[in-house]
């Protein structure tokens, strides 16, 4: 049925397939991209934090006060009054390793060495924004895991190493690397251990091994006692951020990390992605349009040509045929490119977000936007039809 | 399909009119295996005739009925069965595909019914003086060999009856006379009915009945 075909397609000009492709690309592209974003970055936030902000609180460094360092640090009378402000739901604290840590790094093959002093903090798991399975300290393994901030890996790969001409390192390459532990007791004596990063915070900015390590080393190592704590860490309800934060100022404490405020930026999100998704079913919509424009302008043109079809006795099927075929050839392709567009749309914003907004792991879906694509190639693809039929009916009487 | 009934047909449009006509508001029927030539002037509804029959008008009162079946009742593919298996048309306007050749003209009909081989369609075009117009686009060629084309294309498919709207208008008397053999071997070869329209010049066949429009 060749000679069908060519009759009744042969005058569609490459110039309006084309036009109609390009407006199909775009309005399909738009609408899957606007709605993939809307729900990574819905779950973007959700895995950052949905009910619960995270600050932490020091106490106001003064000219003075450095010297003395017991004003810095947080009084149970403090905590009290600080656990009672409306809103704060748990205060965890912070303790530090009172003993001397070295660490460092040997790369034999290379002939590298390097150790540095540092120090661990530890904090109540519950306020990590890490999760990992080695995230545990038993003294007969000597074993430290260890996470570090987001920070200090940006600081180090965007302003360390290019301005000294060393390489990049991976999250995954930090993680690979083996660090040799040494810490010193009081009496001066070495203890060994091995250490490596097992995750990167973006919510606490110090270097961190489990509480149980520290805990244990400071009672092992050292004969200090107890000792109060130089910082906090609040869990406070996202919904009174505001005023929390201006009662601990004015109470004479410092917030520390920058707090990100969910519902703004979930409703400005929900707003630009909605506003995004309005322009993308209107140019879908369009491209609808044009396209039963030129079916109807290439049907109204083939007029006599099918009335003469059916008049030699060619059900409507196969009139209906070159039709169904050309219109689900074009859609196919040019859903197909609005599909690979979105992927690497996709892929651009999920990047920017990563490394620049420093969101964290978000699961990659593939199936939803496939599945957008899919639900509008059936509908565009079954209105045109519908059209077409309607149309080829009408001519049939 | 062995006959056609008009019951009172009459086309709407002469409702108000007084007409003359032994077919127009009359009950006849067309039998399979006769030959009837429609003789009309122009303006009596010849055309109309034709169209009624082959069910792509039904502006008129009055019943007309295959084998006692009203067609008014049909649905599109029962026409498109009876257009592909019982009954054949050649048009007064031809309905011809300018923008292909003649040849392809004919083989996109008989791609539909794979009646005749391409053998009989040649020599079809051979005898009827138009072998040499077949690779022609069909706007390249006289009115003459066009009908000669739209003929060779009504018969690419078997039928009951064959209804011919003033075939032979622009033919020459030889090749009229041709194509009035190549008809007749071919009714003969299939026991149909014969239905001829003319205005002046008639198609030479041994009719059994003429009616005056």
């Amino acid at each position: 049925m060749d000679r069908i075909y060519s009759l009744l397609l042969g005058e569609l000009s490459k110039k309006r397939i084309l036009c109609f492709m390009l407006t199909q690309i775009v309005g399909v592209a738009i609408v899957v991209i606007s709605v993939q974003f809307f729900f990574d970055v819905r779950k973007a936030l959700d895995t950052t934090s949905l009910d619960k902000e995270y600050v932490i609180l020091t106490k106001k460094v003064g000219t003075l006060s450095g010297l003395f360092s017991s004003d810095l640090s947080f009084s149970d009378a403090n905590i009290a009054d600080i656990q009672s402000v409306e809103g704060v739901g748990s205060v965890g604290e912070f303790t530090s390793s009172n003993f001397r840590v070295q660490a460092g790094v040997t790369m034999s093959s290379r002939g590298i060495g390097y150790t540095t002093e540092m120090f661990f903090e530890s904090v109540d798991d519950e306020y990590l924004d890490v999760k990992s399975d080695q995230w545990r300290f038993d003294p007969k393994r000597k074993e430290i895991p260890i996470i570090v901030p987001k920070n200090y890996i940006n600081l180090y790969n965007f302003g360390f190493a290019p301005a000294s001409g060393l390489p990049k390192l991976s999250n995954d390459l930090i993680k690979s690397i083996g660090l040799d532990i040494t810490v010193y007791d009081d009496s001066g004596s070495r203890h060994q251990f091995s250490g490596h990063v097992v995750g990167f915070s973006s919510r606490i900015n110090t270097i961190l091994a489990p509480k149980e390590f520290v805990e244990w080393g400071n009672s092992t190592f050292t004969n200090s006692g107890e000792t109060q704590p130089d910082r906090l860490i609040l869990s406070i309800n996202p919904k009174q951020t505001e005023t929390i934060l201006e009662k601990l100022k004015s109470d004479g404490y410092e917030v520390e990390n920058k707090v990100f405020n969910y519902e703004a930026v979930s409703k400005t999100v929900t707003f630009i992605v909605s506003i995004t998704l309005f322009i993308g079913v209107i140019i879908t919509i369009m491209s609808l349009v044009l396209l039963v424009l030129s079916l109807f302008l290439l049907i109204e043109r083939n007029r006599s040509k099918i009335f003469n079809l059916y008049i030699l006795g060619f059900p409507l099927k196969t009139i209906f045929k070159p039709y169904m075929k050309a219109t689900l050839l074009l859609s196919s392709c040019s859903f197909v490119f609005a599909y690979i567009l979105s992927l690497l749309a996709r892929e651009l914003y999920l990047s920017i977000m990563v490394e620049e907004l420093g969101v964290g792991d978000i699961s990659n879906n593939v199936w939803l936007p496939l599945a957008i694509v899919f639900g509008l190639y059936v509908l565009v693809v079954g209105v045109m039809q519908l059209i077409v039929l309607k149309e080829l009916r009408l001519i049939r009487k | 399909m062995i006959k056609i009934n008009l019951n009172g047909c009459l086309p709407r449009v002469f409702s108000d009119i007084e007409t003359e006509s032994s077919l127009w508001g009359k009950d006849i029927v067309f039998e399979k295996g006769k030959k009837y030539l429609v003789k009309s002037e122009s303006g009596r509804g010849k055309s109309s005739f034709c169209s009624y029959l082959i069910g792509y008008r039904d502006d008129y009162q009055g019943a007309i009925c295959f084998d006692e079946m009203n067609i008014k009742t049909f649905d599109a593919e029962r026409w498109s069965s009876l257009r592909q298996a019982s009954l054949s048309y050649l048009p007064q306007g031809l309905m011809l595909f300018d923008e292909i050749s003649a040849i392809e003209n004919i083989l996109i009909k008989n791609a539909l019914t794979n009646y005749r081989t391409r053998e009989w369609i040649n020599s079809a075009m051979v005898r009827l003086g138009i072998d040499n117009r077949a690779g022609f686009l069909v706007s390249k060629l006289s009115y003459g060999q066009k009908q000669r084309v739209a003929l060779i294309r009504a018969l690419c498919q078997p039928f009951d009856f064959i209804i011919l709207d003033e075939p032979t208008s622009h033919l020459d008397d030889n090749t009229s006379a041709e194509v009035s053999k190549l008809l007749i071997e071919e009714v003969k070869a299939s026991g149909a009915g014969v239905i001829v329209t003319s205005i002046g010049k008639d198609m030479e066949l041994d009719y059994d009945k003429i009616i005056h429009l």
